[in-house]
């Protein structure tokens, strides 16, 4: 089968979402389908160019039939499902999540001229949008439970796998707590420095996931130093697929608190290797995973993080329990690339 | 004045590499990917982006429909860094939106429409009469060379867009 998977391009910058799509390509070609990637661009912080780009987007047509046939296009952020092709199908990342539950965020739309028009003309196209795709499919319970909240579409979640599943494993633990993320105010780097400035334990913590010269990083060091625990943290930036997976595996714990997320892949990584994962109530997918078994989830709150991050780090025995645990339930959710690939071409 | 090929360019200089292509057809994936290694060998930051072009299996009409989708995409104001210039591989790529253009062909390709329609010739030349460079070179010129000629190009660009006051679109 041809199979054009079609998402968005935000040049220059790569995260979790470039690497599924990355990981997606890879799958189809091994089930034996032709692939071929379309990234589209997009802008949306101005009613014009927001306009200007959907439009565009809608105006693109996909051949499905004759010689140049694209059998399924698999979208996956929006605008990219809105393009014009029969058999499309949605295996969605996320809405544009600054118009419907970052709404009133700093970022979000209503701080913005035009913002109440842009929501609507934004919400219109996902209607329209998901309404003419029959199989919808999400990549959390989390996106999924948006999707039906905020525009009343129903869709079945689909968990990936992460990347380094079978490289992942436990080692011998050393002093500190692992948070590997881009820096972000939603991913809440800034929250575990007061966390830590406020824990009763000497805990340390390496964050990785990062450029040197990301714009965010001068101001989480600044932060660190007016704590007075510079010596407590560590930026490590971005790590290679083995570094990665050497610090995942001998860390005491990981820490992943953000907004409602997506879907964690932090967290599931955690879990494949047995580690026991320390995040928040309101820290989206995949929460369901995580509950006092597996980790910690705590308020947003400085003091309630600090007291987990002291519990965990005390109580080592206890906490490599939890990640046993946790690998036992990443073992159970049975996240197969195969099962996904054969479930979107049906 | 031109860049001399060991100068280094401006801290963090982005480039994005555009062209249009048919899904599931060779495109010009082979000259891209020369174009990417050599501007980040000499330290600039490039990104791809592949825009869908229409099938000819579907006629006249969504010809014109992606000139206009085309023309509508603001590459200066998308999501992610803003590139400091845009290459477009080709002349229907040229009418992207953005103030700092180049086309670049290293080799004398046909274009991606048979151009017999005085309305799409129309717009394809308003798009290439924007770029600020063309960089255009028969077939049989050696692709170094031509990379050496794109880096000189793009360090005047850089020169200019940082002499005026505000971005020319």
């Amino acid at each position: 089968m041809r199979v054009l998977i079609a998402s968005v391009l935000t040049p220059f910058v790569f995260g979790g979402a470039e690497v599924l799509v990355q990981d997606l390509r890879q799958a189809l070609l091994q089930e034996g389908h032709d692939v071929d990637l379309l990234t589209l661009p997009w802008a949306w912080n101005r009613l014009d160019l927001l306009i200007d780009h959907l439009t565009a987007t809608r105006l693109m047509h996909i051949a499905d039939q004759g010689p140049d046939t694209v059998d399924r296009v698999v979208a996956m952020k929006f605008p990219a499902y809105l393009l014009q092709h029969p058999h499309k199908v949605l295996w969605l990342m996320h809405q544009q999540r600054q118009a419907y539950e970052l709404w009133d965020d700093p970022l979000g739309l209503s701080r913005m001229p035009g913002g109440d028009a842009m929501r609507q003309i934004i919400q219109h196209a996902d209607r329209l949008a998901c309404g003419e795709i029959r199989s919808r499919f999400t990549i959390s319970a989390n996106v999924s439970r948006r999707l039906r909240e905020q525009l009343g579409i129903e869709s079945i979640p689909m968990c990936p796998p992460p990347r380094h599943v079978d490289r992942l494993k436990p080692l011998a633990a050393d002093d500190y707590f692992f948070f590997p993320s881009r820096l972000s105010p939603w991913k809440r780097q800034s929250l575990v420095l007061e966390a830590v400035a406020r824990c009763r334990e000497p805990v340390r913590v390496r964050f990785a996931g990062f450029r040197d010269d990301s714009p965010q990083l001068a101001e989480m060091k600044a932060r660190a130093t007016e704590l007075g625990i510079e010596s407590r943290v560590e930026w490590l930036g971005l790590l290679g697929d083995d570094d990665l997976v050497e610090v995942y595996g001998r860390s005491l714990a990981v820490i992943f608190p953000p907004f409602d997320e997506d879907y964690g892949y932090i967290t599931v990584e955690a879990m494949a290797a047995a580690k026991a994962v320390i995040t928040c109530e309101d820290s989206g997918g995949p929460m369901e995973w995580v509950d006092e078994s597996t980790g910690w989830v705590t308020e947003p709150e400085p003091d309630a993080m600090a007291q987990a991050l002291d519990e965990a780090w005390q109580d080592r025995a206890g906490t490599a329990r939890r990640g046993e645990q946790g690998r036992e339930t990443f073992m159970e959710r049975r996240l197969s690339w195969p099962h996904i690939v054969e479930r979107l071409l049906a | 004045m031109d860049l001399p090929d060991d100068r280094s360019p401006r801290p963090a200089q982005t480039v994005l590499i555009v062209d249009g292509r048919v899904p599931f057809s060779e495109g010009r994936d082979e000259e891209a990917v020369q174009l990417t290694e050599m501007l980040e060998s000499r330290g600039y930051r490039v990104a791809r982006l592949v825009l869908p072009w229409p099938a000819p299996s579907l006629g006249a009409g969504p010809l014109l429909d992606h000139l206009t989708a085309f023309r509508l995409l603001d590459l200066a104001a998308c999501d992610g860094r803003a590139a400091d210039v845009l290459v477009a591989l080709d002349a229907e790529s040229c009418i992207l939106r953005h103030p700092a253009k180049v086309l670049y062909r290293p080799t004398r390709t046909e274009p991606l429409i048979p151009v017999d329609d005085p309305e799409i010739e129309r717009r394809l030349a308003l798009g290439v009469d924007e770029c600020r460079e063309r960089v255009i070179e028969p077939e049989d010129s050696a692709g170094e060379h031509l990379c050496q000629i794109l880096g000189q190009v793009l360090g005047r660009i850089v020169e200019a867009l940082d002499e005026e006051p505000a971005c020319a679109s």
